[in-house]
């Protein structure tokens, strides 16, 4: 009877092991999804930066050259001149969608007859592929044949080269961009259906103006989807990449003006075969956008408001 | 006894169904992949045709042929075989670019196939000298040249008559190019209806224009690239007289307008234009009307005129299994019935020399003349590992002058100081 005891203690264990909340059941259901994590991303993600300090060529493993590749790059100059583009570019084209976007939302979002037809039509441009969009544009726009630059011309404005001018180039993306914000509309819209109307009453009451109500109502309530628009276009914007590359045939032309950061990696990766500097310019290009990010994450904190706080 | 008379019948039958697959295996065709970039309706339709004349021909072979789109610069779908070659699992003969075969030659991307074309008896002579320069690097061939095509100047003849000019008397010299090329620019308030010559319009490359002024691109001897040759710089200071001319920007956008299905030539938005022999069978369909001729790119002398050739060929990734038989698929496309085809069907002349006078198309249309007289003496872009990064910075270079953004020899002096820092001189 001695030994009775003893043995379900022996078994206790095993119980315990095979006990419904025992936490390697947790892991096991995780295993499939951590099994792909590592292999598709951490393992990328760490060779990349090993990569970065090789003369990796894609194919066979190169030597390691320590910082050559940065170095190299420091002193490339159609690196700066792609670096110069990207910020510019994102310098344009994040405050645009913003304006625009939120205008179009405020528009979208007045009680009008035929609202939902108009909100179709403001999505549908997201719903083309950018190559497709791409092309489209390219014809739109060109100087010569292009049907923007008819209609001016029949009107009597003189129709500004578009992509053949360094001047008009990186506007005419942006164009395109912004023709392509029906996302951005849709977060928007959904922001202002959640700004409760009593507030808008109180304020009536009050004797505000629209003005006053869009600025003093409107976009403070509006500003956690504003900061998530940011964020989401700076690092878009600094990741450019299909439209200048269709539009200009992967050239960047004129004159380098939509050479775009992006663009310029993949010229070193896939057709220079330096996917070593490739990996380079992809780790810089991180730590600016996380630098970035978390810049405008602490400055939120002046001007974001949550509702309910 | 029973019991070894029951091994041995064991072991005949083992051995029967063993020999039996053995000959199964040896009656199944060897498969070959085989990538073509081909967009166009009538190339692809060609090209399956040849494929399936070559599975037909050789029973032992079976080439699936896959459209592997293009992307880039227009050159094949290098980003795709890159990492097809990477993976491990290339196709088994592709068609290539034949410009940048030096280049992934050097990264050790092709098979070598100098032995086998000795053993198949394909030889230099079969081609243009230009074409069998770029199929091969270091002194070993990695290539069979396909198609091929040069350059020549084009220039509409009703345009020529209406400005005075002798419609059968195209310009020679780059005087008279100047001189032609203002008689024919027609102007209406800020828009050019004519535009007469834009240099560096569809074919105008800055190698087009820099052979045509005498000047060289690579020194023999060194290796060295020299795009900063006193006649290439020449050339590039003789277009940037035209951006300063005629407004750059309307200019360009005639230039982005070519491609597509747009030709400013056809459209009679330009009255000259430097374009290859594929022009003759587009406008055959699209501007049937287009009375044109066709002569030799200019010279500062009038006399010594030359082209250049690009075309593609057909390559067998590193690692492929079965080499000989992607060689002989090669060889059908390079200089058999494949290339006869496909030429005679797609009106493009071919690097094997051989065939070019007898297709039909040459034979009934006499413009097409001009460039097989051009064809042995056209160049071929220098054959170097950077091949690519050379034809951006000249593309650059160009495009930075013309928009007066540094003078051309300071330009070219920087793009031809990157490209030999990148070759190690």
């Amino acid at each position: 009877m001695n030994a009775q005891p003893s043995m379900v203690s022996k078994k206790a264990p095993r119980k315990v092991f095979f006990a419904a909340n025992h936490p390697i059941y947790g892991w096991l259901f995780a295993l499939p999804w951590l099994i792909g994590l590592t292999v598709f991303y951490i393992y990328p993600l760490c060779s990349s930066i090993v990569y970065s300090f090789t003369s990796f060529n894609g194919i066979v493993a190169g030597r390691f050259v320590g910082g050559r590749n940065y170095a190299d790059l420091m002193a490339d100059e159609t690196f700066w001149i792609a670096v110069k583009n990207t910020f510019v570019f994102a310098a344009m084209a994040v405050p645009a969608s913003l304006i625009f976007g939120i205008l179009v939302a405020v528009l979208l979002n007045a009680k009008i007859r035929g609202r939902g037809v108009y909100r179709v039509i403001a999505l549908i441009p997201t719903l083309v592929p950018v190559v497709a969009v791409s092309i489209i544009w390219q014809w739109l726009l060109n100087s010569q044949f292009g049907l923007v630059n008819y209609l001016l011309y029949r009107v009597g404005l003189p129709g500004p080269p578009w992509f053949g001018s360094e001047l008009w180039a990186k506007p005419s993306i942006l164009l395109i961009v912004i023709w392509t914000i029906g996302a951005n509309i849709l977060t928007y819209l959904a922001g202002l259906q959640d700004i409760p109307e009593s507030y808008y009453e109180a304020a009536a009451i009050d004797g505000a103006g629209a003005r006053h109500k869009f600025f003093r109502i409107t976009l403070p309530l509006l500003s956690p989807i504003i900061l998530y628009n940011t964020i989401m276009g700076i690092i878009g914007a600094l990741q450019q990449f299909t439209l200048a590359f269709v539009i200009t045939n992967g050239q960047g032309t004129p004159a380098n003006s939509m050479m775009f950061y992006a663009m310029y990696l993949y010229k070193n990766a896939f057709t220079y075969f330096k996917m070593g500097t490739a990996n380079a310019m992809a780790w810089m290009m991180f730590v600016v956008v996380m630098a970035l990010t978390v810049f405008v994450f602490t400055v939120s904190k002046k001007w974001v408001h949550y509702m309910g706080e | 006894m029973k019991k070894s008379m029951k091994v041995c019948a064991g072991l005949l039958i083992a051995l029967f169904i063993l020999s039996n697959c053995l000959t199964m295996a040896a009656k199944k065709p060897v498969e070959l992949t085989y990538w073509y970039p081909n967009g166009l309706s009538n190339e692809q339709a060609v090209l399956k045709k040849a494929v399936d004349l070559f599975n037909q021909q050789n029973p032992d072979i079976k080439v699936k042929g896959e459209f592997v789109g293009a992307s880039g610069s227009g050159q094949g779908a290098t980003d795709k075989l890159m990492v097809a070659i990477s993976g491990g699992n290339p196709p088994d003969v592709v068609t290539f670019d034949r410009f940048m075969v030096g280049q992934w030659a050097d990264q050790g991307l092709f098979e070598n196939l100098t032995a086998l074309a000795r053993t198949h008896k394909i030889s230099k002579n079969q081609f243009y000298d230009f074409a069998w320069q770029e199929a091969s690097y270091k002194g070993n061939l990695y290539a069979l040249p396909f198609d091929t095509d040069t350059r020549a100047l084009f220039y509409n003849k009703k345009m020529f008559k209406e400005a005075g000019l002798n419609p059968e008397k195209p310009p020679l010299t780059i005087k008279q190019l100047d001189e032609y090329a203002a008689k024919l620019t027609k102007k209406e308030g800020n828009r050019y209806r004519v535009i007469g010559f834009i240099p560096w319009l569809q074919q105008g490359w800055l190698y087009t224009w820099g052979w045509s002024f005498g000047g060289r691109f690579q020194d023999p001897k060194t290796g060295r690239i020299t795009a900063n040759d006193p006649g290439v710089v020449k050339a590039l200071e003789w277009e940037t007289t035209y951006a300063k001319k005629y407004d750059i920007e309307a200019v360009t956008n005639f230039a982005t307008a070519a491609g597509g299905d747009i030709n400013p030539f056809a459209a009679g938005m330009v009255a000259m234009v430097i374009s290859g022999p594929w022009e003759i069978s587009g406008f055959k369909v699209n501007a049937p009307n287009l009375d044109y001729g066709i002569s030799y790119i200019p010279t500062p002398t009038g006399a010594n005129f030359h082209s250049w050739a690009g075309g593609w060929s057909y390559v067998i990734p590193k690692g492929v299994k079965n080499k000989e038989a992607a060689f002989r698929f090669a060889k059908f496309m390079s200089v058999g019935e494949g290339a006869r085809i496909y030429g005679e069907e797609t009106t493009h002349f071919m690097s094997a020399k051989a065939l070019n006078d007898k297709f039909n198309w040459f034979k009934e249309d006499p413009k097409y003349k001009i460039f097989v007289t051009l064809l042995p003496k056209s160049f071929c872009r220098p054959v170097i590992p950077k091949g690519q990064l050379l034809w951006d910075e000249l593309v650059n270079a160009t495009d930075s002058a013309l928009n007066g953004k540094g003078t051309p020899k300071e330009l070219l002096d920087k793009a031809t100081a990157k490209v030999n820092r990148e070759l190690g001189y």
